[in-house]
């Protein structure tokens, strides 16, 4: 069997969008969108050397990518993330949408800009270091995207933690 | 059938919009069908691989079609079909636990899907009867009459596996259909 579900990561020449693209390149069919062509191209080729048989594309419309997806990931600051929502909003009904930010930046906005998707909160406190890892803490109100986005999140060694089941 | 306002905006909630590249897959065997996929636009098959790995076709669906597999849809057993997009497809695909939902609150769509089922079933059983009762040929004329725009969007081969018949066979009705124009 060669079907992977898609993500689409938007945002994903950030730390926190590089380290998850890097993660779990092996278990998923990954749309990259940011807004640095040069930048996702370099991530893209440095994933294809780490994981040669990793199903990559780069996408500048995050529209597109959210559409094309089964789970939408946003690593945005507040201001980008309502943008997002309104461009994305009819193409991410009923999606899972795991919204990541630090614990300094996270906010919950993501939500109530996108009401019908189930949209999960992740915070990331400390490192992304793989040699002292940092813990992950994980909210949301729908049971399937909270299991989905803690799946995920212990692909990438970080130290995950479920504040917040429904 | 008519949807009031209200009514369409609480139907669009429980849709997931999808987008499916040419070749991708949908559904694949043993694995369980989790959405009944309306097709807005592009090409779906759907078809299942003998232990020889011959592919035979069990139906395609185009723009305002349904496609899955209903049984393992319904009843979360695995499938023993594939679906694959013959075209880049966009989709609108509903969960078993949506489609329920959709149809208590919603129950103008329990109307729609009823006469759905029904148009299936009747298609299925004229499928079941070209099949039996009538040649190789018979078969073809029928079901590009019924459905003019499968040549144009659907390799030959996959049509002959859809009608049961090898893509030589079709090839030499076709060029006996072009001999009597």
């Amino acid at each position: 069997m060669d079907f992977k579900d898609t993500v689409a990561i938007l945002g994903a020449n950030s730390r926190l969008g590089t380290l998850i693209a890097k993660a779990i390149s092996k278990k998923f069919r990954l749309l990259l969108m940011d807004e640095q062509l040069q930048q996702l191209t370099e991530l893209a080729n440095e994933i294809a050397v780490i994981n040669s048989t990793a199903a990559i594309e780069i996408i500048q419309c995050c529209k597109d990518a959210s559409w094309e997806a089964d789970i939408i990931i946003v690593v945005a600051d507040d201001a980008t993330q309502a943008a997002i929502a309104g461009k994305i909003k009819e193409v991410a009904t009923c999606k899972i949408v795991i919204n990541i930010g630090t614990s300094a930046n996270c906010s919950k906005a993501l939500q109530l800009l996108l009401p019908h998707s189930k949209v999960v909160t992740i915070s990331v406190d400390g490192n992304t270091d793989e040699k002292e890892p940092g813990t992950v803490s994980i909210e949301g109100l729908d049971e399937t995207a909270i299991t989905t986005a803690y799946k995920l999140m212990l692909l990438t060694g970080l130290n995950v933690v479920v504040k917040n089941v429904a | 059938m008519v949807l009031t306002a209200d009514e369409q905006g609480l139907i669009k909630t429980y849709f997931i919009p999808k987008k499916l590249r040419k070749k991708q897959y949908l559904l694949q065997e043993g694995d369980v069908c989790k959405y009944f996929v309306f097709v807005e636009n592009g090409l779906l098959r759907s078809y299942n691989v003998d232990e020889k790995g011959n592919e035979h076709m069990i139906q395609f669906a185009w723009e305002g079609w349904w496609m899955g597999d209903i049984y393992s849809f319904l009843s979360a057993d695995i499938s023993a079909y594939n679906i694959d997009a013959l075209e880049d497809a966009e989709l609108l695909m509903i969960t078993l636990s949506g489609f329920e939902e959709m149809m208590l609150k919603v129950p103008v769509m329990e109307r729609y899907f009823r006469i759905l089922f029904q148009n299936n079933i009747i298609s299925k059983e004229r499928r079941l009867i070209n099949s039996i009762s009538y040649s190789a040929e018979e078969k073809y004329t029928r079901l590009i009459a019924s459905n003019p725009q499968l040549i144009q969007r659907i390799p030959q081969n996959l049509i002959a596996s859809y009608l049961g018949i090898t893509p030589e066979t079709l090839s030499r009705i076709r060029k006996n259909l072009l001999n009597k124009k």
